[in-house]
């Protein structure tokens, strides 16, 4: 057997906090099945009632593989390089293909091992009829096998080239979001044009994502795809994809594991304000905020720690900054302009929802990341055993960390209100439903912002602190979803409205009446809800702060 | 005369971890201007003893006091008295040593102006001003060590305490550590330092404290602890024939008293013996040496160097058998 392999697969049964993650899957699945079990001893003949089972199964199952999977692989090498046994392992005879092989194996077996725990779930759904293993459970397992696969791959290739935990983490995610949903884009976008080579290359481009099958295999149309006539399947169309991927992936971590990875010369620091004249001029041309450009002393009277906190993060830079609000920027004005050109019949509406979950996406992608840390990385850096010998006090020093995220939360909130603003000129009479909208996003910003910080400030290492708080915030904006998803079977109205209440974005898509939202009351329960969970994420935080600025 | 009131005392500090006992009854007190060197084996609590001073951690009983405020009680006063640099540098991504300084120096709430010529100062100091624009998460660990010591100094604080300052430094660097260290003594600074390579301490401290098991074994000037503990002189005789070296021995452990350890070296072709005989009686049984003949061309006194004195009162320590008479002088003390 692979020792890497081996190793890897060991370890994971070693810690309490792997094996529940294992376990997660099957005991939600099984949950699921338990209550939509029928309760009298009719079953319907055709089966409907079973297949609504089996789809609300699978988006479970595929939702919370999408979850689990980029976590281990993502920490995977990175933590190895930190630790330096990532340069002991080069310095033995294994090749970079079996190391490789070992890495990916050891994070799909558990994986594989939490599916296989949810086939007793599957052979519930299949007892009750109307489902095939040929067509149905056969199909699902293999999309979800290969997606568990193709995450694995990425985040492997992510872990690669990070170099600290927390941001191969969060990129993980990122990339995971973008090759489920971002990959839709461009046909929602393209299909219907005469350009037939974009139509094509943005047809195949979806296909790298695994929902268009797993809708394919449990009955719903495919995503994306209009009309009367499937050309063809999106499940073979998946399997050859997401093999290339897979492959292509392989390729480019394999190439990363190579000793010379570690043949990096040390910065030099050459700074800007020490170049040529024609350099300096250079570089006032292209950049607008210069990085290699000496920073300021701190103020007499702006808090230390919240300086500290931007200038140590990559993307607390201003030149980064200035970067992502762009990116928000411009996609939010992108997607004004798809709804003012008509083209695709998109509504303001929906508009609006695409501008709400694009904005919530980049809440949930980057709060947790940023303030789930803010403790535990201090800690395990050993800056806090520094920060504790100043004379700043707990209060200060909880403020200054969660400015320091707030701040660019409401940098990337600001930059997309062009797209809303746009919004209003194309139909005025929206302006009071986006002030709400606005207001319902800021809510839920302080609210992830805080409760991640709080759930952060519980642990040590800042691994396990990311992870709980992606995975806790993530459950709360994703479960939701997917009890909305069945919202006329099997859940109920009751139900999905209770459940729609505790979700930081669903008050936002109910204001801006997006398809399927507006029905639900959720303001002001939601607003309630997102403030008393703020509020006591801040009271958690500070006083987690406190506690560890007292003496032992 | 008025007498100065000592930098740090400690009275009586007992620090329990559950039913561990971290630090038992310890006593020491550190006059201003002085460098303490405080050693001990790994785990024997000398991080203890240090997180209670910058007040990171409460003994369970006893106080500890840095220019009369108490540790505990006086957090804020303690932090601008001390500086403190840990056995971790504490580094922070993607801040360049400059900007890292300055962190510190408005977490000290340093004013702007002030701060600025402070940190160029401190970084001429300990030689990192060449440094200032390179990330400190790419330093070596030696360069981490100076902007670490830059950063304990930034607000001029009058006890320094610095936990294994010369790990990882090459000979050159640790030469200039030991000089940065006696510029601070210099200066009027009270430093407190620990380190496991004690011909470094011995080089740099007029005061040393030795704790293991979390008991305080000795402490006391160097010198005075040095001629306490080591009272049984150790001696050596070279011999050039080593066929005479069972029958010296037997000579010698017939002359010596009981307790005088022989360790005859066939390889070296010596006979070391730990004796508290005086010169006189050494002289004795030097002269008979000679009459017996013995091929000896040299008998000499070994010195004994903080080394040793860490080895003999740390094993007394571990086996809780101290067999040094608890002795005391005005300025050391070795404890029983």
């Amino acid at each position: 057997m692979n020792p890497v392999t081996q190793r890897e697969f060991i370890s994971t049964f070693r810690s309490v906090r792997s094996l529940a993650l294992l376990l997660i899957p099957a005991v939600l699945t099984s949950v699921l099945i338990v209550f939509q079990w029928p309760a009298d001893s009719v079953v319907a003949q055709s089966g409907n009632k079973s297949l609504q089972v089996f789809a609300m199964f699978g988006y479970g199952l595929g939702a919370i593989l999408c979850l689990l999977t980029p976590v281990n692989p993502a920490v995977s090498l990175v933590k190895e390089r930190i630790q330096g046994t990532l340069e002991l392992l080069f310095h033995t005879p294994l090749s970079r293909v079996r190391i490789y092989i070992g890495k990916l194996s050891g994070a799909i077996l558990p994986l594989g091992l939490s599916l296989l725990m949810t086939l007793p779930a599957a052979a519930a759904c299949y007892a009750m009829g109307g489902i095939t293993f040929g067509r149905h459970l056969g199909p699902l397992y293999l999309v979800l096998i290969l997606g568990a696969v193709q995450l694995s791959s990425i985040s492997l290739a992510v872990s690669s080239y990070s170099k600290n935990i927390d941001s191969a983490v969060r990129s993980a995610y990122a990339w995971m979001l973008l090759l489920v949903v971002g990959v839709l884009g461009p046909y929602q976008v393209f299909q219907g044009s005469e350009n037939q080579t974009k139509v094509f290359v943005s047809d195949w481009l979806r296909h790298l994502s695994p929902l268009p099958a797993l809708m394919e295999v449990l009955g719903h149309a495919d995503i994306a795809g209009h009309g009367m006539i499937s050309t063809s399947s999106s499940l073979v169309r998946y399997c050859i994809v997401s093999c290339l991927s897979i492959l292509i992936l392989g390729l480019i971590t394999g190439q990363r594991l190579h000793i010379r990875i570690f043949d990096e010369s040390r910065a030099s620091g050459v700074m800007t304000e020490d170049r040529s004249s024609l350099q300096r001029l250079l570089r006032r041309l292209f950049f607008l905020v210069d990085p290699q450009r000496r920073s300021w002393s701190i103020g007499n009277w702006t808090n230390p720690v919240l300086v500290k906190e931007f200038r140590c993060r990559k993307f607390g830079r201003a030149s980064w900054i200035l970067r992502l609000i762009a990116i928000c920027a411009v996609s939010s004005i992108a997607l004004t302009y798809f709804a003012a050109s008509g083209v695709q019949n998109w509504t303001v509406e929906m508009i609006g929802g695409l501008l709400v979950v694009l904005q919530m996406s980049l809440i949930i992608l980057l709060a947790p990341g940023m303030s789930a840390g803010l403790i535990a990385s201090e800690i395990e850096s050993g800056g806090w055993t520094m920060l504790r010998i100043t004379p700043q006090s707990s209060f200060s020093i909880a403020i200054g960390k969660l400015l320091s995220v707030g701040w660019t939360m409401l940098l990337v909130l600001l930059a997309t209100l062009p797209g809303y603003v746009i919004m209003i000129y194309l139909k005025p009479i929206l302006e009071q439903q986006v002030l709400m909208v606005v207001a319902s996003l800021l809510l839920a910003t302080v609210f992830t912002v805080t409760v991640s910080a709080a759930i952060g400030s519980c642990f040590r290492k800042n691994t396990p602190a990311t992870i709980t708080s992606y995975s806790i915030l993530t459950s709360l904006t994703a479960l939701p979803i997917l009890i909305w998803i069945g919202r006329d079977a099997p859940f109920g109205f009751r139900i999905v409205q209770n459940a729609l209440l505790v979700n930081p974005m669903s008050a936002a898509l109910s204001i801006m009446r997006t398809t399927g939202f507006e029905d639900y009351q959720l303001v002001p329960g939601n607003w309630y809800f997102l403030a008393a969970g703020s509020v006591v994420g801040l009271g958690v935080f500070w006083f987690q702060i406190h506690r560890l600025t007292q003496p032992d | 005369m008025i007498q100065e009131e000592p930098m740090v005392v400690i009275e009586h500090v007992t620090k329990k971890y559950g039913s561990f006992v971290a630090l038992d009854d310890l006593c020491l007190t550190l006059n201003r201007g002085e460098i303490l060197g405080f050693i001990g084996p790994n785990g024997a609590g000398k991080t203890t003893t240090i997180k209670i001073l910058v007040g990171h951690s409460r003994p369970t009983s006893g106080t500890a006091k840095i220019n009369g405020v108490d540790c505990t009680q006086g957090a804020s006063k303690i932090k601008k008295l001390v500086g403190y640099m840990p056995d971790i540098f504490g580094s922070y991504d993607n801040m360049r040593v400059s900007e890292y300084l300055d962190f510190f120096g408005a977490a000290f709430g340093m004013r702007r102006k002030q701060r600025r010529l402070r940190i160029a100062e401190v970084m001429e100091i300990t030689g990192v001003t060449h440094m200032k624009d390179l990330f400190v998460e790419s330093l070596s660990h030696g360069m981490q060590q100076r902007v670490g010591i830059a950063r304990t100094l930034l607000h001029d604080p009058e006890l320094i305490i610095l936990d294994e300052p010369a790990n990882g430094l090459d000979p050159r660097a640790r030469i200039e550590m030991r000089q940065l260290l006696l510029d601070l003594a210099g200066r009027g600074k009270t430093l407190i330092v620990t380190s496991h390579i004690l011909p470094e301490l011995s080089r740099i401290c007029n005061k040393i404290a030795i704790i293991s098991h979390g008991i305080l074994r000795a402490d006391g000037p160097i010198e005075q602890i040095l001629r306490q503990v080591n009272q049984k002189r150790v001696w050596e005789i070279i011999l050039t024939d080593v066929e005479k070296l069972d029958s010296l021995q037997k000579f010698l452990s017939e002359h010596l008293e009981d307790e005088a350890s022989l360790k005859p070296s066939e390889a070296e072709m010596t006979i070391r013996f730990q004796s508290s005989a005086n010169d006189e009686e050494v002289q004795k049984i030097l002269s008979l040496i000679v009459a017996q003949q013995f091929p000896v061309v040299q008998l000499r006194e070994v010195q004994t160097d903080l080394e040793d004195t860490f080895m003999t009162v740390t094993q007394e320590g571990a086996s809780q058998k101290v067999s040094l008479e608890g002795s005391e002088s005005e300025e050391g003390k070795v404890h029983a």
